[in-house]
């Protein structure tokens, strides 16, 4: 039998306890103990629980929506102009392919690249040095200071102010070393780099100050604190930028267009230079972009995933709040 | 209990935080198997003195010394020297450190926590550090809960692994620093029998705390901090119960 009471709830309205919601209850039986069931007009169930709302305005909306993209699938199809035959001609074709493939390149060395100089200066910033936490500020000022653009430019025309690299009889032509691809490489990845020791830092900063004094207090040593305690707390926080960091290397690697890099937007760009099929080339050139971007976006959920609830791999999943067996 | 040697120096100990002197002038001897309690109002300076011997602070006058070492120094020449990064290193592994919050590490189990300084300082082997640690945490009555992560552990469970975690390094001193302080009153219990046992067997240490039953039953000696200078030392009951300084007597009638 279940008793049920009903509640004043001061403004003339009650609630009743696994019962219809607010349902209005004269005064009179306001703080009464009710026995089964109810007042009249009532639910009689006493397991009663409430239908779910029903949302006519999201299926309405959807519609809309699903209309909306049909005509502009339809007219973006059947324009003459975007000359779909083109596209589909190109899309897989070898020169495209190479290009992405170099893009892939570009972006995956770079951000390796960027990643060790990041770690790099991110430790030499934590250094008690002046001289290495001045050097790792004037890094980061400069490399985030200049845009990519000019940077590339800089690097794939250093033969005209480095005309040779090395020392005595070790030394090469600048410009027989530095390709337009090599010179992307340097560019990004300086560029990047840049980046990466700020997403670092700020990892290492994440990390409670306890955890390192814990750390020193059973005799560990800075680099040892580093590598055991802060770098697998920090991981967690350095992935999502990092992932964000990558996605956008990815898209402005097309920047090394400018310099003949080699990559996607190069490869079109020439194959439209002679042709004139600027349009679905482009097209081509975003449909590569908008793919690989989201492969890389799983990726990052992925990793996210992985390295949310522990940092570093998680050996055995813990029941949660274990209570003691002893008192 | 016999107490022999002193086993820790602290002598003319000084330390400001820019302008502020928070420690004025700190001289305090503490005998080997010694408990020293010491209390004092928020902000008289007593975590400071604590990190000023585990060298986590740097003196700016005076000096601390445990056993044979200096804390952060080295004898060369009849003359102290700031010591090296290794130096100071292998100074810490004397001198345990329990703190407020815990601080256990995060990404590690029970277990781990307690093993990482084994392996990693101690350079033992993995099954030597697990075994110990094993018994360090048994020790403490956590046996069952070596996988568990800290976020799954009660805060009285986790500053027992983390005695468990100071311990196991086999230091000479501990060091306490308001050790309950951050635990929900039902868990203080745990925490102090823990200490208590420690005491027993003939450990070193120093404990800031405000639990004055504790200080009154374990400690041999109690040092009134107020205003970063040791206002009075003295025997437990004695300077409990019969304060000779007012500035004593007026804190000790505000916690009781
Ligand atoms: N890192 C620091 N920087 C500046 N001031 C500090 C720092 N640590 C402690 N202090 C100051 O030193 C004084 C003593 O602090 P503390 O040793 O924590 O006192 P207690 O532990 O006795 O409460 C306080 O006034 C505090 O504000
Ligand atoms: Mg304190």
């Amino acid at each position: 039998m279940t008793n049920l009471v009903v509640v004043w709830n001061g403004t003339g309205a009650a609630y009743q306890l696994r019962q219809s919601w607010s349902t209005s209850i004269p005064e009179s039986k306001v703080g009464e103990v009710v026995t089964g069931s109810t007042v009249d007009g009532d639910v009689r169930d006493p397991h009663a629980r409430p239908v779910p709302r029903k949302h006519p305005s999201y299926w309405l909306s959807g519609a809309v929506a699903l209309v909306i993209a049909g005509l502009v699938v339809y007219s973006l199809a059947t324009n003459e102009k975007l000359q779909w035959p083109v596209f589909a001609q190109y899309l897989f074709s070898a020169p495209i392919l190479q290009g992405l493939w170099v893009t892939i390149q570009l972006s995956v060395v770079s951000q390796v690249i960027a990643l060790v100089i990041g770690c790099v200066l991110a430790l030499l910033g934590e250094s008690k040095n002046p001289v290495f936490r001045a050097f790792v500020k004037g890094y980061v000022g400069f490399f985030r200071g200049l845009p990519l653009l000019v940077l590339l430019l800089i690097c794939f025309n250093a033969a005209l102010f480095i005309p040779r690299l090395g020392w005595g009889d070790f030394s090469w032509d600048t410009n027989t070393l530095i390709s337009g691809f090599t010179a992307a490489i340097i560019g990004l990845s300086l560029h990047e780099g840049a980046f990466m020791v700020e997403i670092i830092r700020a990892g290492f900063m994440s990390v409670p100050p306890g955890q390192r004094e814990a750390a020193q207090s059973l005799g560990m040593k800075r680099g040892l604190t580093m590598r055991a305690i802060v770098i697998p707390q920090a991981i967690r926080v350095i992935i999502p930028p990092t992932g964000n960091q990558f996605i956008s290397l990815l898209k402005a690697s097309s920047l090394v267009a400018v310099i003949g890099g080699g990559d996607l937007l190069t490869r079109a760009q020439q194959i439209y230079g002679s042709n004139f099929k600027v349009i679905p080339l482009l097209l081509v050139v975003s449909f590569w972009y908008l793919a690989i971007v989201t492969l890389a976006t799983f990726g990052q959920h992925f990793l996210e995933k992985k390295y949310s609830l522990s940092a570093g791999p998680q050996k055995k999943q813990t029941k949660p709040r274990l209570e003691e067996a002893s008192a | 209990m016999t107490q022999k040697q002193p086993l820790v120096t602290i002598r003319n100990v000084v330390k400001r935080f820019g302008e502020v002197e928070v420690l004025k002038g700190i001289d305090l001897d503490v005998m080997e198997g010694e408990v020293l309690c010491l209390i004092g109002p928020s902000g008289s300076g007593k975590s400071t003195l604590l990190r000023c011997v585990n060298y986590l602070e740097r003196a700016d006058d005076g000096y601390i010394k445990v056993d044979a070492d200096y804390a952060g120094a080295v004898v060369r020449g009849g003359q102290l020297h700031e010591a090296s990064e290794g130096e100071i290193a292998s100074y810490r592994q004397r001198v345990g450190m329990v703190f407020q919050h815990f601080n256990l590490f995060l990404h590690l189990t029970a277990l781990e926590n307690v093993s990482i300084g084994l392996q990693k300082v101690r350079r033992l082997t993995k099954s030597d550090a697990t075994e110990c640690a094993r018994t360090a945490l048994a020790d403490v009555g956590l046996a069952h809960l070596e996988h568990s992560y800290p976020r799954h552990l009660s805060g009285g469970q986790q500053q027992r692994v983390a005695i468990a975690r100071a311990l196991a390094m086999e230091p000479k001193l501990m060091l306490f620093d308001e050790p309950t302080s951050a635990l929900d009153p039902e868990l203080v219990g745990e925490v102090l029998t823990v200490m208590r046992r420690v005491a027993e067997r003939g450990m070193t240490m120093i404990v800031v705390t405000h639990e004055m039953r504790f200080a009154r039953d374990v400690a041999n000696r109690v040092a009134f901090m107020d205003q970063g200078k040791v206002v009075e030392v003295g025997p437990a009951k004695q300077l409990l119960d019969t304060p000779s300084s007012e500035r004593t007597k007026s804190f000790l009638t505000r916690v009781e």
